[in-house]
């Protein structure tokens, strides 16, 4: 089978399909892609299916969030603590954040604005699309999905979701970290003794540090394994349609008037 | 006569046709048309079925894992700690998003792709009439009907 068959010859394609998973352009809310970015720099990236960039900006922001101690000033800040500011930040880190992290909102921004006119171009275009990939390690294949049942594994365990709707670089990646910075933070302990109602115990184990990563993460996965899902959808019914029209309306048939 | 069906867009559709063939209904006596639904039907809410444009998801989740990270990090000041506060801040924010969203919304999304439910017709004898109605019935389909000749 020919590697790139699905994007051959093709100069506006809509998709790409891999064995690991379909990147695809598809009309999205640029200010969503922003607010991605803006919780998390680098998650507007990976829903853009620009994985590379993406991957790279969400480390950079773990390991200089970890080592400005960025997520505890931000915690004091809110809090009223100004005083243990200043005694926690790391200020050889600190001053290194900002331009990354500027960056990778505007970027979002400007990336989502222009692959939203690719993919009308690619719809009017009616680039074509392969709907089944196999190789010797992995098979992805265009079906429905119900993107309720992607909620539901991601509001379980993120990652889930995308595992489910065959986005693997996104699902690992995501699974991965979840699991690293919920034994960061203590989160289970904290899960622990909040359900035995000793919430005093939760607030001295759990790191908050580590713990301000997770609203981000969690809201992230359960949106992009939905919307994503969604898409994979159209993707199907858009491949199906063009092949229905061009195999099943022969000249040929008999009309019944 | 004729053999009229209409079917949502599925793998079971393309089971149904290819099962016909195999079983002798020649290509060109097999008419498929799917179906562009047009904005004026557009529906609010997402389904599998009929997706719009971006999601109503949209300001559910902005403004849930807005609050989210506020509900833990004030959490630690109240008294049922982080976990339980992020979790109210979550569904909080998810619920006023949702309801934002949905009535702030105004007009759908200029562009829409192609979706939606496929009419199936197949021209065959009096013969045949059985088995191929059977075979649609099989799969899934959302209604069938027949022309006599």
């Amino acid at each position: 089978m020919d590697k790139n068959q699905s994007s051959k010859n093709i100069r506006r394609p809509l998709a790409f399909v891999s064995t690991i998973a379909t990147n695809h352009i598809h009309l999205r809310n640029p200010w969503v892609t922003v607010w991605l970015s803006a919780l998390f720099p680098g998650f507007g990236q990976i829903f853009l299916g620009s994985y590379v960039k993406g991957f790279l900006l969400i480390i950079w922001e773990i390991v200089i969030n970890v080592e400005s101690k960025l997520n505890l000033a931000i915690l004091y800040s809110f809090t009223g603590q100004f005083n243990l500011i200043k005694e926690t930040v790391n200020i050889r880190w600190l001053l290194l954040y900002a331009a990354t992290f500027v960056y990778a909102i505007w970027d979002s921004y400007r990336s989502t604005v222009d692959l939203n006119k690719f993919a009308i171009l690619a719809q009017r275009n009616h680039a074509s699309v392969v709907p089944f990939k196999m190789d010797a390690l992995e098979i992805n294949y265009f079906d429905k999905r119900n993107p309720w049942v992607a909620v539901i594994w991601s509001v379980f365990m993120p990652g889930l979701g995308h595992l489910y709707t065959h986005r693997l670089p996104t699902g690992f990646f995501v699974l991965i970290w979840w699991i690293a910075i919920t034994y960061f933070s203590h989160l289970m302990e904290g899960v622990h003794y909040t359900a035995i109602g000793a919430f005093e115990q939760v607030k001295i184990s759990v790191d908050p540090q580590w713990l301000l990563f997770m609203p981000s993460i969690y809201c992230f996965s359960i949106y992009d394994a939905y919307v994503h899902t969604v898409e994979y959808n159209k993707l199907f019914e858009y491949e199906q349609a063009m092949y229905l029209n061009s195999m099943y309306q022969s000249k040929n048939f008999k009309k019944p008037i | 006569m004729y053999v009229v069906a209409t079917f949502e867009q599925s793998l079971l559709l393309e089971l149904a046709i290819t099962e016909l063939e195999e079983k002798g209904v020649d290509k060109q006596n097999i008419l498929a048309i799917p179906l562009k639904v047009t904005m004026k039907q557009a529906k609010i809410m997402d389904t599998i079925n009929s997706a719009d444009g971006i999601s109503v998801f949209d300001g559910a989740t902005v403004l849930g894992s807005g609050l989210m990270v506020l509900g833990v990090i004030y959490g630690y000041v109240f008294t049922w700690g982080p976990i339980i506060w992020g979790l109210i801040g979550l569904a909080a924010g998810f619920l006023i998003g949702l309801v934002l969203d949905l009535m702030f919304r105004k007009t759908k999304r200029e562009y829409r792709a192609s979706k939606s439910d496929v009419v199936v017709m197949i021209s065959c004898s009096e013969k045949q009439f059985d088995w191929v109605s059977t075979v649609l019935e099989n799969h899934n389909p959302k209604g069938i009907g027949m022309i006599r000749d």
